[in-house]
């Protein structure tokens, strides 16, 4: 009885040992890792930068509003089509109204201060013409009256100079007549005439000395009456130079004012913006597109104020298209100004050889750039949301891994390949870490430097839970 | 007194020799760190002599769970165990017992010079036949297999002389009353031998069981391959930071050997007595 019992008890053991193992195996298996695993492939590494854009037409228009008037509501979004004439916004009246009684005040104002000005001009110009006019007279009166000087003086010296040829003249025919009495005389006393001479020397020098005098008299006379007509000349001419310049002086052009002008500019402007207000009352405070498109931007708020910038523009629909996407700095490597891009919009159409034209940091958003694609002529529409593919490719390299077969940080990267163990539970497959260096790397693939992975080897590519060196995993066949 | 002072003697004799079981057991209920503490300078770098307790501060199973649920090399190790000791007993009985049956009950030519070899064969330690069975099992392609470890053990020479001593005492005047009746050879062998002889086979499996449930040495040196290694490889491969495991297996490798002794107690004293009784 006791053996038997000891024999069942040695039963029981066996059957829990046989349970547990099922148990141990079922859990082991649970807890090893399971992966998938594939050798390094030669191949090209190719970059793919990938994003949403949207398609924005070349030529836009601008919409704009009088400034400061209330929106009672916005009708459109950027990015919606919009047909000619379609409202875009509408406008409070109350405040168009506001605005024309403002404008027609300012209107008036200007008006007033231009007929000012335009009076005083007047005034002005009165004015300026007489002291030309009277500057000239001033000029001609001098010119005359100088002239009149200088002739009387003239005529002074000419009468002077004159009486003074005439003394002479005089003194020359009786000192002939003397000099013919002498003659005669010395043909009747032939040797007294030495004598006589004296006498009548002695008696000619006393009229010589009279006769000097006045000779002399006459002659500061001529002197004196030449010296007043330089003086009438000299004064003649200093008062006609005094003349002309005061002509001169008031042919002077007035002072370049603008003010009438700028105040007829700003008369103008604001006749033209209470024609555009006027209008805008006529439509009942509706803004309309000048032309079928799509929005492009939209500034204008329900509630808010319209400014000096345009309320919203528009992209015509004809005209070159292009794309505007965005990418990081990472991607910034792998794109480049006249690179082909792929273009997919939401309407299914593709375009193959789209272009990159520009690529700009965008400033709001520092390390996101915005890349301009040239689209050509396509099925793709002003508005449409694209995707975009820009594919750059390396290589080949022949020892290519995924990415996800990729562990540890750049510079330090390293792999798991599976090693095939004898262990006790049989040939068991062991992740076993290999530190590689890598070459080149895309969103999916790796290429690593020749030399550390052997083709044969098997890199484990994905792995249902964390492995490390020496863990035991389980292949799963792809 | 003086029988008093010898049972003093004897328990303090069995309890030295059961301190080691209760070694095991108290280690395998022991957690980790306490193990740690315990076996630093043994295990690892600290100085001084591990010391020991029978009670554990904090007892725990997880070395159990652990072992049962978390370790399916001993499970593998186990059955390999399992399947060495079953085949090399059913080949011992298989073989073994016609052969003890035919030198206990025949006569024919040679038989004490055979009988002798058997003897000499029986008393070579594994060491010295090492070799030997290294080359044969190599040339018949048996290396590195359970067979190559089966095989030899199959043929051992023990269970034939443990089993002939029982055959020996059958009496002769059962067998020859067998024959008179018209039975046959074969008849005599599994009606009177095998049921006759039955205490004699329960000994040598009994004994053959712990010989083989607790095999080492031709594991370790004919199987390569860890995945047939037996149980008993299993703690040379236990680091040091599972020692609380390698109690626990040592635990569990105990209780089929301890269940077997404790069913056959009774034929392994007969089996032990025999081989001692001089012919």
């Amino acid at each position: 009885m006791k053996r038997k019992k000891i024999l069942k008890w040695f039963g029981i053991f066996f059957a829990a040992m046989l349970v547990f193992t099922f148990l141990s195996r079922a859990a082991d298996s649970v807890s090893v890792a399971k992966i998938h695993a594939s050798a390094p492939q030669n191949q090209i590494i190719s970059h793919i930068v990938s994003g949403t854009g949207k398609i924005e037409g070349s030529r836009e228009c601008a919409v704009f509003v009088p400034e400061g008037l209330k929106i009672a509501q916005v009708y459109v979004k950027p990015g919606e089509a919009i047909k000619r004439e379609q409202a875009i916004l509408m406008i409070l009246e109350s405040s168009i109204q506001e605005s024309i009684q403002k404008k027609q005040d300012e209107i008036q104002e200007l008006s007033l201060k231009i007929s000012d000005i335009q009076s005083q001009k007047e005034i002005n110009d009165q004015k300026k013409q007489n002291e030309t006019k009277r500057a000239q007279e001033d000029l001609d009166a001098a010119v005359d009256n100088g002239n009149i000087n200088i002739s009387n003086a003239q005529n002074e010296v000419n009468i002077a100079q004159q009486r003074l040829n005439e003394y002479r003249a005089r003194r020359a025919a009786e000192e002939a007549a003397r000099q013919q009495e002498l003659e005669n005389g010395e043909a009747d006393f032939g040797d007294g005439t030495d004598g006589q001479g004296n006498d009548l020397t002695d008696g000619t020098q006393g009229n010589s000395e009279a006769d000097r005098q006045q000779e002399q008299a006459l002659m500061d006379d001529v002197r004196a009456k030449t010296e007043a007509l330089n003086q009438v000349i000299m004064n003649r001419n200093r008062e006609v130079k005094e003349a002309d310049r005061a002509k001169q002086d008031a042919a002077i052009p007035q002072v370049q004012d603008s003010t009438e002008e700028t105040l007829q500019t700003q008369l103008e402007r604001r006749n033209e913006e209470l024609g555009e207000l006027n209008v805008l009352l006529d439509n009942k405070g509706e803004v309309f597109s000048p032309l079928e498109g799509v929005m492009k931007t939209v500034s204008a708020q329900t509630g808010g104020q319209t400014s000096q910038e345009a309320v919203a523009v528009v992209y015509e629909l004809t005209g070159e298209l292009s794309m505007t996407g965005r990418i990081t700095r990472e991607d910034m490597e792998y794109v480049s100004v006249g690179a082909a891009v792929k273009l997919e919009g939401v309407s299914k159409t593709v375009v193959e050889n789209a272009v990159v034209q520009a690529v700009r940091e965008d400033e709001a958003e520092p390390g996101t750039f915005v890349m301009t694609v040239a689209v050509p002529e396509s099925g793709l529409s002003v508005g449409e949301s694209v995707e975009f593919t820009v594919e750059q490719s390396s290589g080949p390299y022949s020892c290519c891994v995924p990415l996800t077969a990729l562990y540890g940080q750049s510079g330090q990267e390293y792999v798991f390949v599976v090693d095939t163990v004898d262990s006790i539970l049989g040939e068991v497959q062991m992740a076993r870490k290999v530190s590689v260096q890598v070459k080149e790397k895309n969103q999916t693939t790796a290429a690593l430097a020749e030399g550390t992975i052997s083709s044969s080897q098997k890199v484990i590519t994905e792995a249902n839970r964390e492995i490390q060196d020496g863990s035991r995993v389980r292949l799963q066949q792809s | 007194m003086m029988k008093k002072i010898l049972t003093v003697l004897v328990f303090f004799m069995a309890a030295a020799a059961v301190f080691p079981v209760l070694f095991l057991v108290c280690g395998s209920l022991m957690g980790n760190t306490e193990l740690s503490q315990i076996l630093l300078p043994v295990l690892g770098d600290g100085e001084g002599f591990a010391s020991w307790k029978l009670m554990p501060l904090y007892p725990t199973f997880s070395h159990y769970v652990e072992l049962l649920l978390d370790s399916p090399e001993f499970f593998v190790m186990f059955w390999n165990s399992v399947k060495i000791t079953a085949l090399t007993l059913t080949g011992q009985m298989l073989v073994g017992t016609p052969a003890a049956w035919g030198f206990a009950r025949y006569r024919f030519p040679g038989k004490k010079l055979l009988f002798t070899i058997y003897i000499a064969l029986m008393m070579m330690p594994f060491q010295v036949m090492m070799l030997s069975n290294y080359l044969v099992l190599d040339q018949t392609g048996l290396l590195d297999t359970l067979t190559g470890i089966v095989l030899p053990a199959a043929f051992s020479t023990f269970p034939v002389f443990l089993m002939y001593r029982f055959f020996q005492g059958l009496p002769e005047a059962v067998i020859d009353s067998a024959r008179i009746d018209g039975a046959g050879e074969w008849k005599i062998f599994f009606s009177i031998g095998i049921p006759l002889g039955s205490p004699g086979m329960i000994s040598a499996l009994v004994l053959g069981f712990l010989e083989y449930w607790n095999l080492i040495e031709q594991p370790m040196a004919f199987l390569k391959t860890k995945e047939k290694w037996p149980l008993s490889l299993y703690l040379p491969n236990i680091g040091t930071e599972q020692a609380g495991r390698a109690f626990a297996a040592s635990v569990l490798a105990l209780l089929p050997a301890v269940l077997v002794f404790l069913a056959g107690q009774d034929y392994l004293e007969q089996g032990i007595v025999s081989t001692a009784v001089k012919e």
